[in-house]
Formats: C-alpha cells, sequence, structure tokens
C-alpha cells in the first residue's frame, strides 16, 4: 500500500489504498469542505455567517449537518469542545493560515467565552449570538478523515496532521515516537507543541478555554487518543487535552484508549495499557 | 358620528390588531420552541432541506465498535502529527 498525498486544510493528507479515481476524489472531498468551513477564505460559507450582522442565516445543507456535529460534541463534552470560539482564536492572534503567522509585540485582543448554548438550528436556518463566531475547524477536519476513507472500496487509511482514520489495519507513528497498530477505528492527537505562537511576548496557541476564551494551560503538552472514527478521537482528545488532570479518568470512563504527555512526564491511562501491555512487556 | 363612537371604533380596530399580533406571536413562538432547543433541533423534528445532508454527515463520522489498538514495532505506514 503505497500511499499518496496532497496539501489541503493548511496539513499533509496522506491517503494509502486508494485507486486513483478515489483518490481524486478524496482530494474534492477536502477541497469542497475547505471552500464552506475556511476562517481563512473570505468568500467560504463560515465566514459569511461569522460577518453576518443579524445573526439568522441560511445555511447549506453540509454546513448545517457539520454545525449539528459540532453542537452534539459540545453538548458530549459539557461544552469543552467549543464550536463558538472564533473570536477568542483570533484574539490570541490566530487570524491567518499557519503558514503565514508571525510573532507579534502586541496584545492579545479581548475575548470572548463559548456560547454553543445559545446557537440555534432551525431547518436551514442557524443563528449565532451577536458578535459570535464559528470555528468548525477542528470537527471538519476529522469529519473529512473519517468520510474520505469511506470513499476507498478497499483497506486503507487516510490521515491528515494529527487524525488518522484506518479501515483494516495499519501501524501507525505516533507524534514524538513510537507506533502502534490501529484497526478499524481512528487516531488523533491534539497539543500544543506544533502550533504555537508568540503574542505580546505571550505563549499562544489554538486549544482555547471556553471557559475563559484564552489558551488552555493545561498541564498536557499533546493528547493522543483512539476510539472507533477520527471524529471520535478528535473530540475526546481535546475534551481530555482540556479537562486537565482528569483527562485521563475521563477517556477510561468511556473505554477509550489516551496517551497524556506533559512537559516532564507521559502518562497513559488504563485502557491504554491494556491494550499495549504485551510490547511492553516483551 | 359623535368623537367618542370615532374613538371608540379606534381603539376597537386597535385591540382587534393587537390580538392579531399577540395570536402570531404566540404561533411564532412555538414553531419555534418546537423546532430548536440550545443548540439542536428538537429530537423528531425533521430539518427541512437539510435532513439528507445531516443524515449524510452523521453517517459519514459513524465509529466501528470494534476499532483496537495492539502493540507495533513494524516501521509505520503512516506518520501522525499534532492537531
Amino acid at each position: 500500500m503505497s500511499p499518496d498525498g496532497f496539501e489541503a486544510m493548511g496539513v499533509e493528507v496522506v491517503v494509502g489504498g486508494a485507486t486513483e479515481t478515489e483518490l481524486r476524489e478524496v482530494k474534492r472531498l477536502f477541497e469542497r469542505l475547505d471552500r464552506i468551513f475556511s476562517r481563512f477564505r473570505p468568500d467560504s460559507e463560515l465566514s459569511r455567517l461569522n460577518e453576518s450582522s443579524s445573526g439568522f442565516v441560511g445555511a447549506s445543507p453540509t454546513f448545517v449537518g457539520v454545525l449539528r456535529l459540532a453542537l452534539d460534541a459540545a453538548r458530549r463534552t459539557d461544552g469543552l469542545v467549543d464550536p463558538t470560539l472564533g473570536v477568542a482564536i483570533e484574539a490570541a492572534g490566530y487570524d491567518r493560515d499557519f503558514a503565514r503567522l508571525a510573532d507579534d509585540d502586541r496584545p492579545p485582543e479581548p475575548s470572548l467565552r463559548g456560547s454553543w448554548r445559545q446557537v440555534r438550528v432551525a431547518g436551514s436556518l442557524v443563528f449565532c449570538p451577536p458578535a459570535t463566531k464559528l470555528d468548525l475547524n477542528g470537527v471538519v477536519k476529522a469529519l473529512a478523515v473519517d468520510a474520505a476513507l469511506q470513499r476507498l472500496s478497499g483497506e486503507g487509511f487516510v490521515a491528515a496532521g494529527g487524525d488518522v482514520a484506518v479501515s483494516g489495519a495499519a501501524v501507525v507513528g505516533l507524534p514524538g515516537g513510537g507506533s502502534l497498530t490501529l484497526r478499524n477505528g481512528g487516531l488523533a492527537t491534539s497539543g500544543t507543541t506544533t502550533r504555537h505562537w508568540l503574542r505580546g511576548g505571550e505563549t499562544q496557541h489554538h486549544l482555547i478555554d471556553p471557559a475563559t476564551g484564552r489558551p488552555s494551560t493545561s498541564p498536557w503538552k499533546e493528547v493522543t487518543v483512539a476510539a472507533g472514527s477520527c471524529l471520535e478521537a478528535d473530540i475526546a482528545a481535546k475534551a481530555a487535552f482540556l479537562l486537565g488532570e482528569p483527562g485521563p479518568d475521563w477517556l477510561d470512563e468511556r473505554g477509550l484508549p489516551g496517551r497524556f504527555l506533559a512537559v516532564d512526564e507521559e502518562v497513559e491511562n488504563e485502557a491504554w495499557r491494556r491494550a499495549l501491555e504485551p510490547a511492553q512487556a516483551a | 358620528m359623535s368623537r367618542i363612537e370615532a374613538a371608540r371604533r379606534r381603539a376597537g380596530g386597535v385591540k382587534r390588531a393587537l390580538t392579531v399580533l399577540a395570536a402570531a406571536g404566540l404561533i411564532v413562538t412555538g414553531l419555534l420552541a418546537r423546532a430548536t432547543n440550545p443548540g439542536h433541533a428538537a429530537a423528531g423534528t425533521p430539518a427541512t432541506g437539510a435532513s439528507s445532508s445531516v443524515q449524510s454527515a452523521e453517517s459519514e463520522s459513524q465509529g466501528s465498535d470494534d476499532f483496537s489498538i495492539a502493540p507495533s514495532s513494524s516501521q509505520p505506514q503512516v506518520q501522525t502529527h499534532v492537531s
């Protein structure tokens, strides 16, 4: 299975096991979702909604479907994974494609906390509270990986940045070293080791604490989670990161294996240890 | 028509208009309450014009019940990074 790759959504997408036709379809899928959901394209549907002054906007079926998934993620994580943190992430300085982001002497802008409970969806109508901006990037990328995998007729994998989904089995390299075999599921790593920058002399990153509207002060640098889909793994990894110290137990309560890297320690929850013990013993 | 009678007619017109407005407001409020709750459309409420996409987005994210991770000492087929 020789993988193919292309750039989309600001990351390299790697596909293994696709025919040429399937690969083209996967590329189109990523490009289409990026056109709809990019924060950095002024003509994207997301940008139009975020710039709307009325709060009420008619949205496409795809937009509504993804927004519902994002709101469901917020509900299932008690608001930790909140799609209404667009203002907060811009306030931290992440207002352009990460490749074009530079350190900035100006202090962070005033921020807004999460307000996902005030978002309303009725049919194709979406209502967001005034001044709120949606950021659906995390959900969209993970969903794109899952959806792309479904475009493959046989076994294979699709990876984009910290997200990977596998049909059948594949050996997956983990950030920071090590590997594991992932079978019929998804794996996601959320963290601050790659995407961080300086604003007003302070380190900023993209994992926003919805309670403060500021970059999280979680003790973790990276959290890796495996689950039945990439979307599920991505949501759980972000939530476990933002939860801080209770993160490992929170994952165990949901039966999800997770590995947590801090500055000076590595913590694996029980589900992770149970799954990988044979290798460690060998 | 006396001035008092004209005033009564005007008041009656205003009252009827207010009644119609109140009824319309109630209907709209009821429809919105049925169609929405915080962050979600109500369960069982058809998402007009969007149902196929909602089902599509949800089906695209369907997870596998039999996912697993296992140890490996082989060379990775795919390297993941940090999001």
